[in-house]
Parts: structure tokens; sequence; C-alpha cells
């Protein structure tokens, strides 16, 4: 009868553990299925609110002799490319029986495994990454949808371009849009959000990864997808780094501020100093469109051979810092799938933009 | 003469009936005096009648009250006419109800477009080889159109009602997916994969169209009536803002409201063009939906992982709560859980035989306190539950009768239909028998608290794994509900600890209640 404070407190936890619906099996299957969809607000807020917990210790995962690497958005094939950089490399730093399989991932290359907005597509890769047969991935979504030049060109009336379709506010696009547009921001966030998607389950599987697209802009008005709570959140996993630089000093046309997001590639800021072409950043700059109509910004989607040497030499050195185990095999379908879309065949026209 | 509808109003009811009387009479001569026999049968010709204002009360127990002839007897210059009072009218292939109520018509809607549906079920909307864009298109076509027949005169005045309509052309759009009601997918992906606006959209887009046939029709139309429907124009300016916003950034007619000129000359004079215009309003509602729903199911999906891979973290900021966690609704001892407190208390009659105690009180629709007649069951049992003195007074005569069918039973359903809202509680006449000591029902579950009190009195030790397996047997062994033990479990052990600070170590259980 006598119980102390201490024994008081237990028993009340013990009430509390008792009337809580998820501590009875029956009840806790539909006390979950009762919750509605959240809004978007809702769900920024609760990844904004929470912090990304690494398990304590962590057991090297094996790895397979096949090295799958994915190059998502790679765009067409050509001289100076991250593949061809990365299969020169690869054979220099890991003599050790490997092979590396670079998988292009883009709709140019194949119509069905590349179209990352098919649902059926995004689960094969992320299956292939959770399953730990994907090593690494390269993704670069497309910034057309959130390019600051949208925001030079509507400031002269005379000939306009096109306007901006998110801001600060509505970084997934404004509210009211013309079908056209509207098409273009859901395509636009499709891909982005498989890339984020891509990284989340590469962080969680040890996996090595990089998204690129420009520089978060000092405006605070303008939309950048680094202002995204799901990627500030992303930030938090150990080993994720943000390093900024201007791809003109890597060989580009125009200055060409860019942000990466890499996941365990300690080395790869060094890399790209190392290859840095010049000191001094060009003067051009890509707006509007050039006497044949094409945008300037589109010869800019492919990165410059300097960059993709850099890139090349950090992929590889995770490559040769986690050699392969011998009892890891992947799976012989998706094995022969990434196989099938190693590009070799180098082409002449840079893809289109949804923007044309 | 087929098809009229004539509608009239005053400033009272007696007025109105005056008027309406007249207008029979009148309407029946001329017939008469052309030679036209007119159908006064069933269904044919009736009357709707809604009294409202001043004397409504009384109103109402004359024209539907127990001694009410159920007509309006109107004398015209050939005959004394007698025309049928009801309650509701199909004209023109919709259900009027006189109040204005809608639950029968979109009853009836929502059944004729299932019917359809079943119709070319696997031929068409089931069909896996057609594309879900073209079953989604022969839908619209075939089914929205019948269940949304005369929508754009709809104005739904609760919200049950509206839930009621959302809910079942989402359920619908779930049998084109080919899953099962039952299946737990949100409306948004819902909504998502049929490629469909949302319910309430699909009744903005009837309206917006109705209203550019209203303006061409010019002066044929009823614009007098129309304008005194504030609620509706409420629902068209809305409607109207809604469109505005959708074609902010994709046309130049700018603010409904701040450009109404330009609004209205396309309305009536370029009806492809607002055609058009609505049609381009939908697609982006649906691409604005699509969107947002893309965005929180990646996040959701991604969560999902963190949370299965143990990656997600606890949040910043704690939210403090001292209050329990809902409980959602089942059965402790069946161990199963309900979707709904209705479900809850089916099971808790069927399976263990349990009722709420206020129909023990209850064998018929008259109040046996206040001798009320509340027409329905469950009307009477809502007064019993919210009248004290009724319900105690019942209690201390010892009433205990077999009770009658429930709230939803088939005969609660007859009396309801029968009575149709048309009657105010009518207070009987005869002797109100005499007061009574009043008493109360126990609302408690004295086992579960006794068992609890008796469970934390005798614990020793520190085995608290053991202390908490023991109360989750003895609430496993009880026919309750989830939403009830708990504010036993913290009666008790605040009883428990209020005895300790005082020092009693014999004596009675006090009782706290949980608030």
């Amino acid at each position: 009868m006598g119980h102390d404070a201490g024994t008081l407190t237990q028993i009340q936890l013990c009430i509390d553990r008792l009337c809580d619906p998820d501590t009875w099996p029956f009840l806790k299957s539909l006390s979950r299925q009762k919750e509605s969809m959240p809004t978007l607000f809702e769900i920024e807020k609760e990844f904004a609110q929470t912090s990304v917990k690494p398990p304590g210790t962590t057991v090297p995962r094996p790895r397979s002799k096949e090295r799958i690497f994915l190059h998502v958005f790679s765009g067409r094939r050509r001289e100076g490319d991250l593949q061809l950089y990365m299969e020169q490399l690869f054979d220099q730093l890991c003599p050790d029986g490997t092979s590396l399989c670079v998988v292009s991932v883009d709709l140019v290359i194949n119509q069905q495994w590349g179209n990352v907005r098919l649902q059926s597509t995004q689960e094969f890769w992320i299956k292939g990454v959770l399953s730990g047969w994907v090593c690494g991935a390269l993704c670069g979504p497309p910034c057309e949808t959130w390019s600051q030049a949208r925001y030079v060109t509507a400031s002269h009336q005379q000939n306009r371009g096109p306007r901006p379709l998110r801001d600060s506010e509505c970084l997934w696009g404004l509210n009211s849009l013309s079908l056209r547009e509207a098409h273009q921001v859901a395509t636009g966030n499709d891909l982005l959000l498989f890339s984020i998607d891509l990284l989340y389950a590469l962080a969680i599987m040890d996996g090595f990864g990089v998204m690129k697209h420009p520089k978060e802009p000092e405006d605070q008005e303008k939309p950048s997808i680094w202002r995204l709570e799901i990627l500030r959140h992303l930030m938090q996993f150990p080993g994720v780094e943000l390093i900024d630089f201007a791809q003109g000093l890597l060989g580009a046309h125009t200055p060409k501020p860019t942000r990466l997001l890499a996941l365990n590639l300690p080395l790869l800021r060094a890399r790209l100093r190392e290859h840095q072409v010049t000191s001094e950043l060009p003067k051009r700059s890509a707006i509007g469109k050039t006497a044949e109509g094409v945008w300037r910004t589109a010869p800019l989607k492919e990165y410059p051979p300097s960059m993709n040497r850099a890139l090349a030499a950090a992929f590889c050195t995770w490559f040769h810092d986690h050699p392969a185990s011998t009892g890891m095999t992947i799976d012989p379908v998706f094995a022969d799938r990434c196989r099938a879309m190693i590009s070799r065949t180098f082409g002449a026209d840079i893809g289109p933009d949804y923007g044309g | 003469m087929d098809d009229l509808a004539i509608p009239l109003t005053a400033k009272t009811n007696e007025e109105l009936h005056q008027n309406l009387c007249f207008a029979t009479s009148s309407i029946l001569d001329t017939l008469r005096a052309h030679a036209m026999t007119p159908n006064l049968g069933k269904g044919k010709t009736e009357i709707l009648f809604k009294p409202r204002g001043a004397k409504t009360q009384a109103f109402r127990k004359q024209l539907f009250g127990p001694q009410a002839p159920g007509c309006i007897t109107a004398l015209g210059e050939y005959d004394l006419y007698k025309v049928n009072l009801v309650n509701s009218y199909l004209h023109l292939g919709g259900l009027t109800h006189y109040t204005g109520d809608l639950r029968r018509e979109i009853r009836r809607r929502i059944a004729i477009a299932h019917q359809s549906f079943n119709k070319h079920r696997k031929l068409i909307y089931q069909n896996e080889h057609l594309s879900m864009r073209r079953r989604s298109e022969i839908f619209s076509s075939l089914i929205l159109s019948r269940l949304l027949y005369g929508a754009e005169t709809w104005y739904i005045q609760d919200m049950k009602t509206k839930e009621y309509l959302h809910t079942a052309i989402i359920k619908l759009f779930k049998r084109l997916l080919r899953c099962s009601v039952e299946d737990h997918i949100s409306d948004e992906e819902v909504l998502h994969r049929v490629t469909m606006p949302a319910p309430a959209v699909l009744l903005r887009i009837k309206r917006l169209s109705y209203l550019s046939s209203l303006l061409n029709s010019g002066t044929s139309a009823h614009w007098g009536l129309l304008n005194q429907d504030h609620a509706w124009l409420d629902l068209v300016r809305d409607d109207l803002q809604w469109m505005g916003d959708q074609l902010a950034n994709s046309c130049g007619l700018g603010n409904p409201f701040e450009h109404t000129e330009r609004w209205l000359e396309i309305m009536q004079f370029h009806k492809g063009y607002w055609k058009r215009l609505i049609r381009r309003a939908r697609e982006h509602s649906i691409l604005l939906n699509s969107r947002y729903y893309t965005c929180v199911a990646a996040h959701l999906r991604i969560r999902k992982r963190l949370q299965d891979q143990h990656f997600w973290g606890a949040p910043h900021e704690h939210q403090s709560s001292n209050s329990f966690p809902t409980m959602p609704f089942g059965c402790m001892l069946c161990g199963i859980s309900c979707k709904t407190f209705a479900g809850e208390g089916a099971h808790m009659n069927r399976t263990h035989g349990q009722i709420h105690p206020v129909r023990t009180l209850i064998d018929g629709t008259q109040c046996g306190a206040c001798l009320k007649e509340y027409f329905t069951h469950g009307k009477l049992k809502s007064h019993l539950i919210r009248s004290e003195s009724c319900r105690q007074q019942l209690i201390g005569r010892k009433m205990q009768v077999q009770p009658a069918p429930g709230h939803g039973s088939t005969r609660d359903a007859e009396l309801h239909l029968s009575w149709d809202g048309r009657l105010p509680p009518l207070q009987a006449g005869g002797p109100i028998p005499l007061a009574v000591c009043p008493r109360d029902f126990e609302q408690d579950n004295m086992e579960l608290f006794e068992a609890i009190s008796l469970l934390i009195v005798e614990f020793e030790g520190s085995d608290f794994a053991h202390l908490e397996s023991e109360a989750r047997n003895i609430i496993s062994s009880l026919p309750i509900s989830p939403g009830l033990f708990a504010p036993e479990l913290c009666g008790a052990f605040r009883a428990h600890f209020i005895r300790r600070r005082w020092g009693m170590t014999q004596g009675p259980l006090l009782r706290f209640n949980c608030v």
C-alpha cells in the first residue's frame, strides 16, 4: 500500500502506456489508417522539425564485383563526358577484377527505363539502390523551372522570356499557371523528387551520390531547391557536404554558379579544385535566345569535361576505398537491365528542355 | 401545360395559403373553361408547402398534424378542387423536397450512377485494355452526366450531405480504379490516378456552364426568383472567383469582380470560348491537385523509408500534451477495431447485447415524462439523453421496458420517412404524471474500476511489466470500448494517489473522473 513517489510515477507510466492505442496491436493498425493525408505544409513542417538519427555503429555493407553507377539525366554520350572519364579512371584505380557499369538513365537512352516519371521505373531503380546493388549516382535534375534567368527576362517587356513559375513561398510551383506551365512544373517536380528519393536511398545504404543544381540565390524572394525542407533534412545525414563552385572555372562558357550536394565523397571538393582550368570567371552570360532561336542556357546543361573528370576521379576513389566482397550478388534481371542501358553511341544533338 | 411549376410566395403563412388556393382554383378553372381535365392524381398535380416565419409551428400542425386532410382545398367556379399536399415531388427527373433538402435526390442520383456503371463495368469502366484516360473520358460522359443531372441548381444545406456526396463520388472513382471501397487510398490519390477534379469542382463546373445558359436564355429565365436565391448566388460568386484564380495566369480576363462586364460578355456572346475556359480551369485544378499529391506522397514515402530503417529522428520541438491519445473505436474483449462509433455500438449490441441505457426508457415515440410526441425512436432517444429532468423522472419511476428498435433500424427509418420533418414535437394533452424522486444511470464501468484499483493497491515490488500485463489481461477480459477504459484507469490511479496522500489505509475507494 505504501507506494513511494517513484513507484507512483512508474504506475502512472504503465497507465499511460495502456491508454496508448499503439500499444494494442488490433487498435494500432486502425489508428494509423485513420490518419488522413497531411497537407504539403504539414509534411514539410514535419521534415523541418525532425532530425536525422543515424545508427550508432555501422557495419560495412557488402559490395558486389559489378559496380553499378547511375548517371541520371545523363543526356547524350559525348567526348569528355562523365562515363568516358569514369571508365578510364576505374581501370587505373581499381585493378582488382571488378567491373564498372555506368548506367545512363535518360529518356534519350531508353524510353521506359530512362523515363523516371513512370512509377514503375522509379520503383525499379530505388529497389536496386535499397538492395545494395547500386553503389552511387549522379543526378542533375532539370533546373529550367527554377532558373534565375526567368526573373531577368521578365523585367524586359520587349523580347520577353519565360516568366517565373515558382517563388520562395511556393517552391513547388505557383498556384496559378497556364496549362503548359503547370505540366512543366509537374515534370520538374517529379524529376527532382526522384533525385531526392534516390539520394535518400543511397544515404541509407551508405552509397555515394551527387546532386547538382544552380547555386542558391542571395535574393530570399527567389526560389531554389536548396530552400526545400526535404533537402535541408537530407543535408543532416552524416557524410553530406555542400560544395559551391562556378563551372566557368572548369571550362564552361559562362560563370554558371553551381552547388553540389555530395554524399559520402569527402575528396570531391579537392578534386574540383584540382581540375580548375582557369582562375578567372568568364564574362559571358546565357540570357535569352541565340540567332537560331535556341535558348542560350541549352548548351550549359552539359558539364564541362574538366568537371566530369573531377567527378569521375572522386567516384572512382570511392570504389577504390570500398572494395568488393565475394558474397554479394546482383539480381540477374537487374544486372541485365543495367548492362543494356550502358550507352556506347555518341549523340549529335543536345536533347530539348521541356520548354523547347 | 406539361411540367408546369408555379412558385408562390407571401409575407405570412395565411396569405400564402390564400394565394395558393386562389392560384389553384384559377388555373384549374381556366383549364376547365378550355375543355381540359387536369389529372389531380398522386404524382401528377401536387403542392409543396413550406411554412416560414411567425406562427409556423401552429401552421405546420394545421397542415400536417394528425387531424389534417393532407390536401389543399380550393373552391373554383366549376368545382371544389382537392390537390395533394406532399413533401417531395419528382419534377423533370429531379426530386424536389419542400425544405430544399437534397439528401434523397443525391441518393437517387448516386444509385442511378452505380446502375449505369454496372451496365458496362467489365466492358468499359474496369477494362484494363483501355487506358485510364479513355475510361475517365467515357466515365465523365456517361456516368457523371447522370450523377450530376440538375446539380447546377443544387444548394446543399448541411455539411453531412456535402460529405456524403463527396464520399459517394470518390467511391465511384475508386470503382473506376478497380480498387475496393475498403482500400485505404486517400482522396487526393484517387483524384490523381483517375485524373478527375474534386467533387466540389465538378459542381462548380456545372454551375458555371449553367450560368452561361441562363444568360443566353434572356428574359425567359426567372431572374427575380434567381435574385432571391441568395445562397445559390453566393455559390456562383465563389465559383467565378475560383475560375478567376485558376485562369489568373493563363488568360487576360482579369478578376471576374473587377472586370464583370468582360466576363458577362464572354458568357453571353462567346459560348464556345466560355466552354473552353471552363475546361481549362478544370484541367488546371486537376494538375494542381496532382502536383500537391505527388509532392506529399514523395515526402511520405521517404519518411516511411527512414522510419523503417530507423533513421527518422525525434522532432526538434516536443509537442507536450497532457491529454491521452485519441482512442479508436472497438471492443477490448473481442480484440477488434471499428471505424466509427456507430460500428462499435452495433458490435456491442449484436455480440454483447449492450444497448444505450436510455433505450430501456423507450417503448414508443412519446416521452413518458413530458408527454411530447417525437415521431421517431431516434428523436426520442436524443431527447432523453439531453433532457436530464425527463430521464431522471423515468428512471425514478423505475421504468424498464423492452427497448424499441433504435436509431438506424428499419422501423425507425420508416417512422422518420413518414414524419419527414413536417411537424415539431407535439405536446399531448392529459395529466402529467406526478413527479418522483429523480435518479440517474450509473455511467461508469464499476467492474473495471474496482479490478484496476485493487491491482494498484495490492501491487508490491518493482515488476511494473507484470503490473502492466495484469492490467492488460483485466481490460481484455471485458466487453468495453477502447475510449472508455482510459478514464477508468486514470480514475483508479488518482483515487489511489489521494488515499496515499491522506494516509488512508482503509475505507472506500474515491472516484475521480479524468478530465
